[in-house]
């Protein structure tokens, strides 16, 4: 009696708030509002312009909650201006027991004809902004109350179970590849564990893979667990039974798959050396000897180059290396010659001899050339 | 040597030791109203040759440091708003000034510099509708460090061309990094005093029109110039692929006031080929724009220049 009132009563419930706002209506209708944890509560919401002298926009979405996740179904806009008409449909998943409260934002964005010719006068390169004014509108949240489940509940739908099996015997460590498919409506099928863990059994497994297909009343999933496991002897993977509850049956039920023995055969020791892979060696492997030998010789060339760099510097510091320039000096055959080279140099070294060599060409003065030189040459010696 | 360069020489070895190639250098800018671009690293005592000159002298020095953010207005100066009385005013930059220290100047971007390089041509500054021109003297000595090369905007070749001589400053000799050493440490610097008046100055700029300079060595300078251009002409056939752009006019002006000068601050009283030699590297150094396989056989225009001199026949 109980429950078939709460039947008749999810039913025909109905969360309908009119709002008779000047230029626009809304409703909000959800199929229920005392839903089980995780059960999907399908929440339809109609926007109606009812002013048709302005022109008007509206943004709606459900905020964000730790307390729920939000699924959009379907979304129908007319946005035929004067009489805009939007229709949204979401799927609500209460995430926690008790009261939920599932808030909303709805904006107003009121325009009239000629802003919305203008915006639309721009183009790509001169984009024109729709000139609007924004009025956020107030909607009550929508309270749930959430039933909680039995513990160790896994999954929350109407779900059907198929496994397959491509062989019960295998050989020692060979993988043995097992699929499980859960698919119905309901809460995501996503179980984390779904193979019991058992000794002496290797298990190769990854996260499934989850398919999603959407109906006008509900979300189809399909989760597909692909997985393998090996053992070096015979074994029996333990029966698997995955909790479930049906919120539209209002009653838990069992998805199961029967347990299964496996035989394994064991290969004898001499098969399981890879000859294929690592086959026994034709000769002995020597290259090392090579590779020492040159790495042997690299070391005593570079030894006996830095000896032989060191000896270079040792004689070559004890030759004499004439100056270039000295040789130019001494090579100069008049004082005309000699000031032109003792010039280029640009060096304050040389400003006496320069003078020397100018008061010869210029104001007749009297020098020794072979001094001017010898002290010019001098100077180059000088630290 | 004239008495007034004497005594102003003696005055600035108060306070920088050494470095005569630098002070010979403004020296020559100042009585030439020319620009020297000094290039050394730093800590040889650019800033304080400028300073102890403008004191000795009487004159205005002041100094910009060049950096990336630098705009025109930070050194030519801007108009200000005043909104007491809802007007404008002429807020003066410090290239307003006779002797300017633009230290690192290929730090700036290239819209500061040009603003500073037309100032030095000009010898005026234009902020908004008004001109102001520039007193006189003004000098100003820039300066680029050699090492750090990275986030510099190098001087094109045409702004080099504005700057009369690029001096190569060295380190001290090292008994004159001792005197240093030892002058910094006891702070033992003596005051500099004005030796010299802006009217002494203008007189000095004057005495160098009577500088003699034989027709010979006019056209040795104009060969020397020439040369440049024209290596395979005076037998420089090895020159010719490493010049690509010879000096230009400017350079063989400059390269007759700065011989002048030269023989006027060594108190002679007509420039011989010495006089010429002694400021041609300083004056041609930056105006020859090498070719990419001098440079990449790492030949620098000193060098060039060397071999120019040894080769033409001196008059």
């Amino acid at each position: 009696m109980k429950y078939s009132l709460g039947k008749i009563v999810l039913s025909i419930f109905m969360l309908c708030i009119v709002l008779q706002a000047e230029d626009f209506t809304y409703t909000m209708h959800t199929n229920t509002k005392t839903p089980y944890l995780k059960e999907s509560v399908l929440l339809d919401i109609d926007i109606n312009q009812t002013n048709p002298n302005v022109v008007l926009f509206f943004q709606f979405h459900i905020l964000k909650s730790d307390a729920y996740s939000i699924e959009q179904l379907s979304s129908k806009q007319d946005h035929t201006l004067h009489q805009t008409k939007i229709h949204y449909r979401y799927l609500i998943y209460p995430l926690k027991t008790g009261e939920v409260h599932v808030s909303f934002s709805l904006i107003k964005r009121e325009t009239n004809d000629a802003s919305v010719a203008y915006s639309f006068s721009g183009d790509r390169d001169d984009f024109k902004k729709l000139e609007t004014i924004d009025t956020p509108i107030f909607i009550s949240p929508l309270i749930l109350q959430v039933k909680p489940l039995a513990k160790h509940t896994q999954l929350i739908g109407d779900f059907n179970l198929t496994y397959h099996l491509k062989k019960i015997e295998a050989a020692a460590y060979e993988p043995i590849p097992m699929q499980i498919i859960i698919k119905g409506m309901g809460y995501v099928p996503m179980i984390e564990h779904i193979l019991p863990k058992e000794e002496n059994i290797t298990y190769f497994t990854h996260p499934p893979e989850i398919k999603k297909t959407i109906h006008p009343d509900g979300i189809q999933y399909t989760a597909i667990y692909t997985m393998a496991f090996s053992s070096a002897k015979s074994f029996t993977l333990p029966a698997i039974n995955l909790q479930a509850f049906s919120p539209s049956m209002h009653k838990p039920y069992v998805l199961h798959i029967p347990s299964n023995h496996f035989t394994v055969k064991s290969p004898p020791n001499t098969q399981l050396v890879d000859t294929v892979d690592m086959p026994k060696p034709l000769s002995y492997d020597f290259s090392w000897i090579k590779t020492f030998f040159i790495y042997l010789i690299v070391f005593i060339s570079g030894y006996f180059t830095a000896i032989a760099i060191q000896q270079k510097k040792v004689f070559s510091t004890k030759k004499t290396i004439p100056h270039p320039l000295k040789e130019k000096i001494q090579k100069s055959p008049d004082a005309k010659r000699l000031l032109q080279l003792l010039m280029a140099q640009n060096n304050p070294l040389f400003s006496t001899n320069i003078s020397y060599l100018e008061d010869s060409l210029y104001t007749d003065a009297k020098i020794n050339l072979n001094k001017v030189k010898k002290e010019a040459m001098e100077k180059l010696d000088e630290p | 040597m004239n008495h007034k360069i004497l005594a102003l020489k003696k005055e600035l070895s108060k306070a920088v030791i050494g470095q005569e190639n630098m002070i010979d250098g403004l020296l020559i800018g100042l009585l030439c109203d020319g620009h020297i671009l000094v290039e050394g690293v730093p800590g040889l005592a650019k800033t304080t040759t400028i300073d102890a000159l403008s004191k000795a002298i009487g004159l205005d020095a002041k100094r910009i440091q060049f950096t990336p953010d630098l705009l025109p207005s930070d050194i030519i100066g801007a108009q200000i708003y005043n909104p007491q009385d809802h007007s404008f005013s002429i807020k003066k930059g410090p290239l307003f000034t006779h002797l300017l220290l633009a230290d690192e100047i290929n730090r700036a971007p290239a819209k500061v510099q040009s603003a500073l390089l037309e100032a030095m041509q000009e010898r005026q500054i234009t902020i908004a509708d008004e001109t102001f021109k520039l007193d006189k003297p003004f000098l100003v000595m820039a300066t680029q460090n050699p090492i750090e090369q990275e986030g510099v905007y190098a001087l094109p070749e045409a702004q080099l061309d504005r700057f009369m001589m690029k001096i190569v400053v060295k380190h001290n000799a090292e008994d004159e990094e001792l005197t240093i050493m030892r002058k910094v440490a006891n702070q033992s610097f003596e005051e500099i005093q004005t030796v010299l008046s802006l009217e002494a100055l203008q007189e000095l700029q004057e005495a160098l029109k009577d500088i003699h300079i034989d027709e010979a060595l006019e056209r040795y300078m104009i060969q020397l110039i020439a040369a440049t251009r024209e290596p395979v002409r005076f037998g420089l056939e090895a020159l010719e692929p490493l010049i690509m752009f010879g000096v230009s006019p400017r350079a063989s002006i400059d390269l007759y006031k700065a011989s002048k000068a030269h023989a006027f601050l060594k108190g002679k009283t007509f420039v011989s080929p010495s006089d010429i030699a002694s400021v041609i590297h300083k004056v041609l150094r930056h105006r020859i724009v090498l070719s990419y396989e001098a440079r990449a056989k790492g030949i620098q225009s000193d060098e060039i220049i060397t071999k120019i001199i040894e080769t033409l026949p001196i008059p």
